[in-house]
């Protein structure tokens, strides 16, 4: 069955009704899905119909994006800075045209959770009852399943304007692979914030040692040191080596500090 | 849209003098040299191309479907693809499989539960081992392999049922919740355990062919004990046993590596309602997969017809078995068509991947550079059967030298069954690892002696007409490999500067294989041509799996018979015996068979046009160019013709080769030498480990190029594959012998933006004892690319990349603690 729901309204309904259905935003991810997976969903919702759902505002500090708002949108926004938001490693060019920003923390890998929860943040859950609550993105990442049990819809993310902002990132090659390691920092109004990410913990991890050594210029090294501080020392079999995590993520780390102060990579 | 093949779009491949080569556009309008169109180009770049996943009964039977084929479909329920009451009548039914498969690596089957499986709406039939009426085991060279599992499970993946249905949803349905009864035992995963005297057998004693084979009687076994767990093993000592003052040792390793063609496997049998079947199956060999089906049926072979569907790639990963008895089975035993499509990650699975290989190296040398001594013991992961493993491993043992002078060599080459998933043919076989081996050792080499590496090599590389260290055969045929070298070398090196904070390196390497079957095997191919008045048919069962055997047969008929129109059947085993599309053979075998025909059909035509008082067909025109156009060539046949049809019968063997002398463990084996040389030029981020190709450079001699355009593919491809080898591609494999690799998520194929600039270089040196001097040229670009990018690697990092692919913590400046094997 094929919903295609014209209002927000409608759409939570259909949820409701349909709690197998399969959510489509950009979808990306559902062609590979019906095509390895084994018995097809019972039903696709299909947001693509709904009223402004690919609107971008950005109001009062915050930059808004409706669930159609694709990732390659969000990564383009002048207010991130003047490297804007890299998505070079982000899956390939034509998924990153419809691919949506909102969809992306839903799927595995989420490549954007760790650069959007340096930016704080944060998802707009709606239920049909007409109860709405947020989550934040490592909270949302940690669990995407549980908006499927709980018949809700993500209906907006919202993510703070930065003064600074950075994101950095290894994979084997550039596009196409999956993240090894990443770091992503921003200074908001209320504060620097350092997240890091690895193949073997893909949930955002904040750093606050290393929060505190953002804005100071010359402790780049003491800054790479305290992001890469505590990550998990054993890794599952086949994993990426853990020394070799560390080593990356200060990597990774040096050269965000670099460019939150006005540097390239290297000198 | 990416660069062209050579990165010079609208250019050809560079000349050994290294430049655009206009030869090829002023040599040839038609026939050998001519730039054809590939005969299947604008189907599957228009999108039109019907690959075997894309095949229905109803394509192949149209509406002459037996009637009860309908009444088969009613009856089971059929609704797929049989919409509406008069379906059956319309259109055949079509019932579609999914094989069950092992999930651990290692377990007693002790029955298979499909009770759940046959209660799903749609279910047709469970089938397992006890239902397979004939030979239960098959296999490529060694029949050691099971149709479906019995007794034990021996692979993780190993089939184990497959799992029959009316539509492909109900049949997945079935497959997950077919219950095989396992009981898991530890599986032996590390090769060189698995090679001790006293390890544990993975296949027992009584299995057939669990004897090993070659000269077992090697260096790992020094009491005489043998492991039971080796499949075959060479073993060859030569020399005064001298050895050099300056000696490097090392333990290299290569990844499993996939062949990774991107239309994954697919097929559709149809029962003849005799006991037989016909298949229509993406497949390298159609009438030897034709004569392993007919064992496992019961059945005659004639029993058995086999058809070509269309192939998305084989790179030696469609030699094996592996949904073609089960289709064949499952159509025997309903009575109806049955199709069956793999996944990526079933693919995956299925079919064979490249040996993972160990290799110990010891290279001694003179001062001034000379090789004196070579030892080497090189142990390749074959999974618990032995699919190609024999012929591998004397690919490996006897290139484990390369193109170099060795005095003295002590090589020990052994394959050793696992239970790690089967390892087989791919592309290279066996050469890629033998390449990698001794390249990095002449490296190693280089560098403990201070001089240049490739000043090295120039020292040490075998001229024309010596014999190769190992196997003692001659070195003729072919240019030598100092050509080869200086051709790659000639190329400009990248414009493109390095980036900050990389470093750049610059590897090469060099590599041999031999083209053809070889060690004493006969190797023929024969091939009909009919004549009419519209044109010539070419029936042969050659499998055109994309490596454009098609258009090449067609530019060799016209080499002789001008530009007459061609047609071609689809191959099948109605076409005489053509052997595989494998072994860099085909354009030689069949080639050879179809100038040997093109021959007889001129001199028939000429005959005729005497008889009938016309101009003899060479009068015509000429084969240097002044044909006439087609139409008046349809002319002449016409006239020469009338409404008869003449086809000539004609077979053609390559040159004949020695088996390996059990005495001296060398002979004369190989057909002919596929000589490369690659140079790699890489940027690495020497903080993270990351790598980046920049320049792959691929000079080969080729005897001579049939058609310049799909040669370059050939050269571009096989360079692109080998930077897989050597940095992303490799199916992981767990302590516990499970495959993880799921998809191109995980299994990392280079896509063009990882091949940036790969230039192919071609030296033309026909050999003259083949026909019109044409060498096999398929596998030579996988020789030496991954050995070039990995001392690109070295040069960049300064790290030892022991093993490929490297991963990124092999190539930090700053070594991490990471365990991983240098030297021994």
């Amino acid at each position: 069955m094929y919903l295609r729901p014209a209002t927000l309204t409608e759409a939570l309904s259909a949820r409701a009704e349909h709690p197998g259905a399969l959510v489509l935003a950009g979808a990306t991810a559902a062609t590979p899905a019906l095509a390895t997976g084994g018995r097809p969903p019972a039903a696709l919702l299909d947001l693509a119909g709904v009223r402004d759902v690919a609107a971008l505002d950005e109001a009062a500090g915050r930059i808004r994006l409706g669930p159609l708002v694709t990732a390659e949108r969000l990564a383009a926004q002048p207010t991130l800075g003047p490297d804007r938001l890299p998505l070079r490693g982000f899956a390939t060019p034509a998924v990153r045209a419809r691919a949506t920003a909102l969809g992306n923390l839903f799927q595995r890998p989420h490549d954007l959770a760790a650069p959007l929860a340096a930016l704080a943040g944060e998802v707009e859950v709606a239920h049909a009852d007409g109860a709405r609550r947020t989550v934040d993105v490592p909270a949302l990442v940690t669990v995407p399943g549980r908006l499927a049990e709980a018949a809700e819809l993500a209906v907006a993310l919202t993510v703070a304007v930065p003064h600074r902002f950075a994101y950095a990132r290894v994979a084997v090659r550039p596009a196409a692979a999956p993240t090894l390691a990443a770091v992503a920092v921003a200074l908001l109004d209320d504060g620097p914030r350092v997240y890091i990410v690895t193949v073997t913990a893909p949930v955002p991890a904040r750093r606050a040692a290393a929060e505190r050594l953002l804005l100071d210029a010359g402790a780049g090294e003491e800054f790479a040191a305290a992001a890469a501080a505590g990550l998990p020392a054993d890794a599952p079999a086949g994993q990426a080596d853990p020394a070799y995590l560390a080593t990356a993520v200060r990597a990774l780390a040096r050269r965000c500090h670099r460019r939150c102060h006005g540097r390239p990579d290297h000198d | 849209m990416p660069p062209g093949p050579t990165g010079r779009a609208g250019q050809g491949p560079e000349t050994a003098t290294g430049e655009a080569a206009p030869a090829h556009a002023a040599r040839a309008t038609f026939g050998i040299g001519a730039p054809d169109t590939r005969a299947d180009a604008v189907a599957k770049l228009t999108g039109r191309f019907r690959y075997a996943t894309d095949l229905r009964a109803r394509d192949v039977l149209g509406r002459r479907a037996p009637s009860r084929l309908g009444d088969q479909a009613r009856h089971a329920g059929a609704t797929a693809d049989s919409p509406g009451e008069n379906a059956a009548v319309t259109a055949p039914a079509e019932l579609y499989g999914v094989t069950v498969r092992s999930p651990v690596a290692r377990a007693e089957l002790l029955g298979v539960d499909a009770a759940a499986a046959l209660a799903v709406p749609g279910a047709m039939r469970v089938i397992i081992a006890a239902d397979v009426p004939g030979a239960r085991l098959v296999g490529v060279k060694v029949r050691d392999q099971p149709v479906f599992a019995e007794g034990e499970v021996r692979h993780h993946g190993e089939p184990i049922a497959f799992a029959v249905a009316t539509t492909p949803w109900a049949a997945r349905r079935m497959a997950a919740l077919v219950r095989p009864l396992l009981r898991p035992l530890p599986p032996l995963v590390d090769p060189l355990a698995a090679l001790a005297p006293g390890a544990p057998a993975v296949v027992p004693a009584g299995h057939p062919h669990a004897a090993p084979g070659g000269d077992v009687h090697g260096a790992h076994a020094a009491d005489g004990a043998v492991s039971p767990n080796v499949i075959f093993r060479r073993r060859l000592r030569h020399g005064d046993g001298a050895r050099g003052p300056v000696a490097v040792r090392a333990r290299w390793r290569t990844g499993r590596q996939d062949p990774a063609f991107l239309a994954p496997e697919a097929g559709l049998a149809v029962p003849d309602g005799r006991g037989g079947v016909r298949l229509w199956v993406a497949t390298q060999d159609l009438h030897h997969d034709r004569d392993q089906i007919a064992a496992a049926l019961g059945v005659p072979p004639e029993a058995v017809r086999v058809e070509l569907a269309g192939v998305g790639g084989a790179f030696g990963g469609r030699e094996d078995m592996t949904l073609h008895i089960h289709l064949c089975l499952a159509a025997v035993l309903t009575g109806a068509p049955v199709r069956a499509v793999y996944g990526r990650a079933e693919s995956f699975q299925a079919h064979p991947s490249r040996h993972p290989a160990i290799m110990d190296y010891e290279l001694t040398a003179r001062p001034d550079g000379t090789f004196v001594s070579l030892r080497a013991g090189i142990v390749l992961d074959g999974g618990p059967y032995a699919s190609t493993s024999t012929p591998v491993v004397g690919i490996v043992h006897f290139f484990a030298a390369g193109p170099y002078q060795v005095p003295n060599v002590d090589v020990t080459t052994t394959a050793v069954r696992t239970n790690n998933p089967v390892a087989g043919a791919m592309r290279g076989f066996g050469a890629t690892q033998a390449s990698f081996g001794i390249e990095s050792t002449v490296d190693l080499l280089a560098r403990e002696l201070g001089v240049d590496p490739v000043d090295l090599r120039r020292r040490n590389l075998l001229v024309p007409g010596e014999p190769l260290a190992t196997s003692g055969q001659p070195l003729v045929g072919t240019a030598g490999p100092a050509e080869v070298l200086a051709a790659c070398l000639a190329t400009p090196m990248p414009a493109r500067p390095v980036a900050p904070g990389r470093r750049r390196g610059v590897g090469v390497a060099l590599g041999i294989k031999s083209a053809g079957l070889g060690d004493g095997r006969p190797d023929s191919a024969g091939i009909v041509l009919r004549a009419d008045r519209d044109g010539v048919t070419i029936v042969s069962a050659a499998p055109e799996v994309g490596q454009g055997i098609g258009t090449a047969l067609r530019q060799i008929v016209q080499e002789q018979l001008g530009p007459v129109p061609l047609r071609a059947e689809a191959p099948s085993t109605d076409a005489p015996v053509s052997g595989g599309s494998k072994a860099s053979r085909q354009t030689m075998a069949s080639g050879g068979a179809a100038a040997a025909a093109a021959s007889r059909l001129l001199a028939e035509l000429t005959t005729r046009a005497h008889a009938h008082g016309l101009p003899c067909w060479p009068a015509a025109g000429g084969p240097d160019g002044r044909w006439p156009a087609t139409g008046p060539l349809t002319d002449l046949l016409a006239a020469v013709l009338g409404d008869e049809t003449v086809e000539v019968r004609e077979s053609y063997t390559l040159p004949a080769t020695e088996p390996v002398n059990p005495a001296t463990g060398r002979g004369d084996i190989h057909i002919t030498f596929q000589l490369t040389a690659h140079r790699a030029v890489v940027d690495v981020d020497p903080e993270l480990g990351t790598a980046e190709l920049v320049q792959l450079v691929g000079a080969q001699d080729v005897g001579r190029a049939v058609n310049p355009t799909q040669l370059a593919g050939q050269l571009v491809g096989g360079a692109a594959q080998g930077a897989g080898l050597a940095l992303t591609e490799e199916i992981r494999v767990d302590a516990d012998g499970v495959a993880t690799a799921a998809g191109f998520a995980d299994y990392l194929v280079p896509t063009a933006l990882d091949v940036p600039e790969i230039v192919p270089v071609v030296i033309e040196h026909p050999d003259d004892r083949l026909p019109h001097g044409i060498r096999g040229v398929g596998e030579g670009s996988l020789a030496s690319s991954p050995a070039a990018v990995a001392a690109a690697l070295r040069a960049a990092s300064g790290r030892p990349v022991a093993a490929v692919p490297a991963a990124p913590a092999d190539l930090l400046a700053e070594p991490v603690a990471v365990p991983h094997a240098v030297g021994v």
